[in-house]
């Protein structure tokens, strides 16, 4: 019989937790790779109002939150089921006994909850201290070189022998509270066993039970603790899944930035023009831009905001308020996002690198041909002969393993391979001396030459290398001419490019 | 020594800071303790004395089930009930002393330790932190320092209380019966391989677990970071693929981690059952040779009577004596074990020696002893006709109940 016990009891464990489990890591696995495709739409919009770290946060902290609902609830059932055996067990052996122990435990339990609630309170500044302690270690052996040579190592351990102690109080004093929670537990229990034995004792003693009653009834008292703790525990994942539900519900439902386009629109040719017509945006206060097939036209803002606002235009980021982006004629809009953007290819501020090598970086976007002529245009080729590895150096994430030139570098290296119909460059050279940059300019007109560029820039060396320069002030059109000509005609312009 | 190897394999032209050994682990642990010794020593004997409070509930348990076997009277099962809750005072008590000391020392230890670690690594000359790269240290300050953390105040304290709990409950089994104790080491072997087999497995598993789940966290932080340049290069198709694939790590992993923990676990159960069974043999064997009172062990006399006719059917005999098969089971379990033996019984020749008159009265024909002398025999309906010494035990019985 015991064996059969423990034979049935193992299997049904393996077996039922295995499905749970597998049920668990499923759904966390789909609700992730739901939010990371909601993420990655092409339409864009998931972002909106969120940080980086929060998105990544939804993704695997929450997915996983919610996917333990997967195997809570079983267990949850599995409490349940064990409570009512135990409890028509009880019943069976006395009505009286079986009410005190049926009616007692949740109180117990309840008052158990009472007592971790000054727990719950402790531990939210205990964690945040030992959070803050730990930061500041891990800042201060990261930034060793520096501390080094500011010869300032004595006043950093002084510091974060502060913070440590300051930890520890936090600590120490939600350990007490820890302590004194886990004795009163203990306690709690043992007198509601002792109120147990008595009640039950009495029964027996006065023949009302039988002792294998009383003896099951106090075994029973015992057991039926952890299937009551367990559904606490239920309810409390249950609780903490809804909330994080909630968020990737919301993160799901919020709608794309922009409109699906339509994939009938004709194919936009090689070599197109690129126009913008009574463009309304953010700060942008009805422009006209016009980018012959093969030309390359500079563009300088007064205020980057103008700047940002036609980029983000360009790019199909957003829909604008008021007017239309149109290359060779056909309104950007109306392709499908993914073919806009092959079609005009957007290098903004500050691009992203990603974790991998750093030819892979380089030629992610390339859609033929080899990255060579792109990387030596744009100086990128200097970089890897710093690196251990060279191209095949692997960069870590956004590829902050590079100085903020050379991401800069390689970012324009990776834009310029894409060889794109209609390339648009903001900013691509601030992080860069001025030497190397006009080095790049030079590099830039011999790649992009014959092919239409749009040059969102305030640097003197690249605004050379344009065919025209349109001047924006105040979210319009200021002056048009060429770099040399507005320089020497234009006030506001040369205080924009030389100031 | 995972740890040594995993630093061992460090990228090429690296040379990472050196990993201590276990004896030089062992001299700075002691240099770290100096001056908390006493502080850990009353927190662990007031830890102790609290387990002790503990292991003496079940023979308290057991005094008050032998007041009702012996017919005592109601009043008492108080002396028995108060020490029981004399018993959960002091462990929980104790337990409070005991837990805010160890915690203390244990904290202090620690807060020591990465006070020590950082002012260290400050000081280590800056070329050699160069040939070791930065992520070395970087690694050992957060990940390592939140190791030695978690086992401070979690692992050390589990193993420890686990400790305390198998000695103290050994050392009951050894005080009822050695015997006890010998049959309850039977599950040991197999729970000492259970543990190595998980150990060997574990830590690598372990090991492997957070790396894909942190690359997985740092390949989302990566995509969600640069999705304007995602979508302004297209490169939806390969970011989808790489979220795709880090997720799929970590399922396959966590597929591998719970085949190991269910594996683990069921062959725990083996060992508990193994254990279990071997005790109630034991004890089944001891009560046969009155060597045990049943006291405190009334549930498991009950199951092991039941493994005992178990045993009478695998043994087939022809004819069979059953000793007292039903006593002291209480009457639930009685009728189990009855009827128990009812069926073990079908079919054979029996002699059934029983004062539960209950199992008596199932009988072919009965015979009454009293003081080692043949007083009656007959059947149930005959010897209560009879209106003798049967007749008044019968009475009694029907009126104790």
């Amino acid at each position: 019989m015991l064996g059969l016990d423990f034979l049935v009891l193992s299997f049904s464990y393996r077996w039922g937790a295995r499905r749970a489990w597998l049920a668990d890591v499923r759904a966390d696995q789909r609700l992730r790779l739901l939010v990371a495709g909601q993420l990655l739409d092409p339409r864009g919009g998931a972002e909106a109002g969120r940080l980086p770290g929060e998105l990544a946060t939804v993704a695997v902290a929450d997915a996983k939150r919610v996917g333990v609902v997967n195997f809570a609830v079983p267990l949850g059932l599995a409490a349940l089921a064990a409570m009512v055996v135990a409890a028509v067990a009880l019943l069976r052996t006395s009505v009286p006994l079986g009410l005190l122990i049926l009616l007692g435990t949740p109180p117990l339990l309840l008052v158990v909850h009472f007592l971790g609630v000054p727990l719950q309170r402790r531990s939210g500044p205990e964690q945040e201290r030992a959070a803050r302690a730990s930061g500041v270690a891990a800042d201060l052996v990261d930034g060793v070189r520096v501390l080094k040579g500011l010869g300032v190592v004595p006043a950093a351990v002084a510091r974060y022998r502060r913070a440590s102690r300051d930890a520890l109080g936090a600590t120490l004093g939600a350990t007490r509270v820890q302590a004194g929670y886990q004795g009163a537990v203990l306690a709690a229990n043992g007198l509601f066993l002792a109120l147990v034995a008595l009640v039950g004792g009495r029964l027996a003693a006065d023949g009302r039970i039988s002792v294998g009653g009383l003896v099951a009834a106090v075994g029973l008292a015992q057991f039926l603790v952890t299937p009551l703790q367990m559904l606490g525990w239920v309810n409390a994942r249950v609780a903490q899944a809804r909330a994080s539900a909630a968020r990737i519900a919301a993160l799901l439902a919020t709608g794309p930035a922009i409109g699906d386009g339509d994939p009938g629109t004709p194919p936009v040719p090689a070599r197109p023009g690129l126009a913008v017509h009574d463009l309304h945006h953010g700060t942008l206060r009805g422009i006209d831009l016009d980018v012959a097939a093969g030309e390359t036209v500079g563009v300088v803002a007064a205020d980057p905001a103008d700047a940002a606002a036609l980029v983000a235009c360009v790019a199909r980021e957003v829909d604008p308020d008021r007017g239309t982006v149109t290359v060779e004629g056909q309104p950007l809009a109306a392709h499908p996002p993914r073919v806009a953007r092959t079609a005009v290819v957007v290098a903004a501020h500050g691009s992203a690198l990603f974790s991998g090598t750093l030819r892979a970086n380089v030629a992610a976007a390339a859609r033929n041909g080899s990255v060579v002529p792109a990387m030596a245009a744009a100086q990128a080729d200097q970089v890897p002969e710093v690196l251990p590895g060279g191209v095949d150096t692997v960069l870590t994430e956004q590829g902050r393993s590079l100085s903020g030139g050379q991401r800069q570098r390689v970012a324009l290296a990776r834009a310029l391979a894409a060889d794109a119909p209609v390339l648009v460059l903001h900013d691509p050279t601030t992080a860069i001396d001025a030497v190397t940059e006009v080095r790049i300019a030079e590099g830039l007109a011999a790649v992009r030459a014959g092919r239409t560029t749009l040059l969102l820039a305030t640097s003197p060396a690249l605004l050379g290398v344009a065919d025209r320069v349109v001047l924006l002030v105040d979210g319009r059109v200021a002056a048009t001419g060429t770099h040399a000509a507005l320089l020497d005609t234009d006030a506001a312009y040369r205080a924009v490019v030389t100031g | 020594m995972t740890d040594a190897d995993r630093r061992g394999a460090g990228p090429p032209g690296r040379e990472l800071l050196p990993v201590a050994g276990a004896r030089a682990v062992r001299i700075a642990l002691g240099r770290l303790l100096r001056g908390r010794r006493g502080v850990l020593a009353v927190g662990l004997g007031a830890l102790v004395a609290s387990a002790v409070a503990g292991v003496l509930v079940p023979p308290l348990l057991g005094q008050i089930v032998d007041v009702v076997v012996d017919r005592r009277g109601a009043d008492a099962v108080t002396g028995p009930v108060l020490g029981l809750a004399g018993a959960a005072l002091a462990q929980g008590l104790l337990a409070v002393v005991g837990m805010a000391a160890v915690a203390r020392a244990g904290e202090e230890v620690l807060a020591d330790l990465r006070e020590a670690f950082v002012a260290r690594a400050l000081g280590l000359p800056l070329a050699r932190l160069e040939r070791a790269g930065a992520g070395d240290l970087t690694s050992r300050v957060t990940a390592d320092l939140a190791l030695v953390g978690e086992a401070v105040r979690q692992a050390v304290p589990d193993m420890a209380r686990g400790a305390l709990v198998i000695v103290l409950s050994l050392g009951g089994l050894a005080v009822l019966d050695p015997r006890f104790l010998l049959a309850a080491l039977v599950a040991v072997p197999v729970q000492v391989l259970t543990a190595r087999w998980y150990v060997r497995r574990s830590s690598p598993l372990y090991r492997e677990q957070r790396e894909v789940g942190g690359a997985q966290q740092q390949q989302l932080l990566d995509t969600a970071g640069g999705i304007a340049t995602v979508r302004a290069l297209d490169l939806h198709d390969d970011h989808t693929e790489r979220v795709r694939s880090r997720a799929q790590d970590v399922v396959d992993l966590a597929l591998r981690v719970v085949r190991l923990q269910t594996g683990f676990f069921g062959r725990l159960n083996l060992a508990e059952y193994l254990g279990v069974a071997a005790v109630l043999a034991a004890g089944f064997a001891l009560v046969g040779a009155d060597a045990a009172t049943v006291g405190g062990h009334t549930p498991t006399a009950a199951q092991a009577q039941q493994l005992a006719l178990a045993r009478l059917v695998l043994a087939d005999p022809a004819v069979a004596v059953l000793d007292e098969a039903t006593a002291e089971a209480g009457s639930a379990g009685a009728r189990v074990l009855e009827a128990a033996a009812d069926r073990a019984l079908r079919g054979r020749t029996a002699l059934v020696v029983a004062h539960r008159l209950t199992q008596a009265a199932a009988a072919d024909a009965i015979a009454v002893l009293d003081a080692g002398v043949l007083v009656e025999h007959g059947t149930h309906e005959e010897l209560l006709a009879a209106d003798g010494r049967y007749a008044e035990l019968w009475a009694a019985a029907r009126l104790d109940r």
